[in-house]
């Protein structure tokens, strides 16, 4: 009388196989993030971390405009911002032009510290700046004040747009990136 | 056990219920969730993917099926330890998809919770919380799912099968700013929960950043400071570093700022508590489990 017919170990281990592929299969069709994730922050790579950072760069060249201005919404569609802070902004054109002032910015110093992912489509930027500030009179553009210098850290958030371009969705000081302690007018 | 052939569905049920069909649906989320805890990643992103919950109902099916099958085939232990890692099964499902664990934080006459860091599972949602008070012995009042709750400074409780632990309490004085002699906005902020958070008023673009002067702790948490130390930025520009006294009126960059005694704040730890039913059935679980196994003993020893 023979034994049972002991079955080859390929075939013993093919449910284990086929459930193992098929959940593979289903994790990355149903939850793309799951394989994606990370542990957040981490660095940004190239080129995203250079399109991070010249966005951020853009959207100051475009801040320092529209206050040089006193608020000319010309350009507003240009700026890689996103709503809230584009709201932001001329809300503080408003309250300068309703208290009759002008105020001129002149970044003096752009210098990136780090430049993170904090997650799918998104980052932050760490910038150490110097701006050189005066407000004068909208009519006839005499200075009010005295120019006046500063140096302070800020982070910004930013999050790729409809198109996958970087947007600068928020920003915020940040005391981890602080180039010189000055308050006097830089040059 | 019964001399009759099985029939054809008892004997898929047999086969969707056998050790290596079982084995092969709980090890994909088992591996998944180790992978997961090996990259330090949280397990928790594991376990809430749609693809673990497939296969965890694919495991509870074929557990189900491995369980019918046994008992029509008087098999009883198999059929008595499937049913109790079936019923295991269910009740970690159900506890891990109603978890529920956040900070709150609230305030007099707020009429909603400000929810930080939430964990909670797929079908759970924000327990109801409201009717806050914070009198001024730093006792906080609420009504959990309904249920009225009061607890002082520091202390925990239940109702409606949510505890709630008073983690922090604190003064929140009334601002007020003006405009052109108008009044901007008015509000309650809470000072003193350590977050260093910005108040805009009205459509000021200033950052109010409050805090409480540096100096002992007030013997009174939940009474309003004398004073407040103002921190005012406007765009990239830092405005004003100032000590502002309370009824005094600052002026902050063309702004007229003051603050009054206003409310309370309190910060809370609220967590969904797991209902004695769910505690019953895994214990119903884990007991038939251990009765599968002692009556596979006994068979083994009957057998010689």
């Amino acid at each position: 009388m023979s034994g049972p017919v002991e079955r080859p170990l390929w075939r013993r281990l093919a449910p284990l196989a086929v459930s193992l592929a098929a959940f593979t299969a289903a994790a990355a069709a149903l939850d793309p993030a799951l394989a994606r994730a990370g542990r957040w922050p981490r660095p940004l790579a190239e080129p995203a971390r250079t399109e991070a950072i010249g966005t951020v760069r853009l959207f100051l060249r475009f801040y320092a405009d529209f206050f040089a201005s006193g608020g000319n919404p010309e350009h507003v569609g240009d700026v890689p911002a996103a709503t809230g802070v584009k709201h932001q902004l001329f809300r503080d054109l408003g309250f300068l032009r309703e208290t009759d002032r002008v105020l001129v910015l002149d970044l003096a110093t752009f210098e990136p510290r780090d430049a993170v992912e904090t997650g799918p489509g998104r980052a932050e930027v760490l910038v150490a700046e110097e701006w050189n500030h005066i407000e004068q009179r909208p009519s006839d553009r005499v200075p009010i004040g005295r120019h006046a210098g500063m140096g302070r850290g800020f982070r910004y958030v930013l999050r790729r747009g409809p198109d996958g371009r970087w947007l600068v969705a928020d920003w915020f000081p940040d005391d981890g990136a602080v180039p010189v302690p000055i308050e006097e007018f830089v040059w | 056990m019964s001399d009759a052939p099985p029939s054809r569905a008892a004997r898929r049920a047999a086969v969707a219920g056998s050790p290596p069909v079982l084995l092969a649906l709980a090890l994909p989320p088992a591996l998944a969730a180790a992978l997961q805890a090996s990259l330090r990643r949280p397990v928790a992103a594991a376990l809430d993917a749609r693809a673990t919950w497939i296969w965890a109902a694919l495991l509870a099916s074929a557990l189900l099926a491995g369980a019918v099958a046994g008992a029509l085939a008087r098999r009883w232990p198999g059929a008595l330890a499937r049913l109790g890692l079936l019923v295991l099964l269910v009740q970690g499902a159900v506890a891990w998809g109603w978890r529920f664990r956040a900070t709150g934080e609230v305030g007099d006459g707020g009429a909603a919770v400000r929810w930080l860091g939430i964990r909670l599972g797929p079908w759970a949602r924000p327990p109801a919380l409201s009717d806050f008070e914070v009198d001024p012995a730093a006792r906080v009042r609420l009504r959990v799912e309904g249920h009225p709750l009061e607890l002082a400074d520091g202390a925990s409780g239940r109702a409606g099968g949510v505890e709630v632990r008073v983690t922090a309490v604190g003064a929140a004085p009334q601002i007020s700013a003006y405009w052109q002699d108008q009044l901007m906005d008015q509000t309650l902020v809470p000072v003193g929960s350590g977050e260093d958070g910005f108040t805009q008023l009205g459509r000021l673009p200033h950052r109010f950043y409050l805090s409480l002067p540096e100096g002992p702790r007030l013997a009174d948490p939940v009474g309003p400071p004398d004073a407040l130390r103002v921190h005012v930025e406007r765009g990239k520009l830092v405005l004003a570093e100032r000590l502002v006294q309370r009824g005094v009126p600052a002026e902050l960059d063309h702004v007229l700022f003051r603050f009054d005694e206003g409310g309370r704040w309190a910060r809370l730890e609220v967590r969904r508590v797991v209902p004695p039913a769910a505690s019953v059935a895994a214990l119903a679980g884990l007991a038939l489990v251990v009765a599968a196994a002692v009556v596979a003993l006994r068979g083994a020893r009957r057998r010689g």
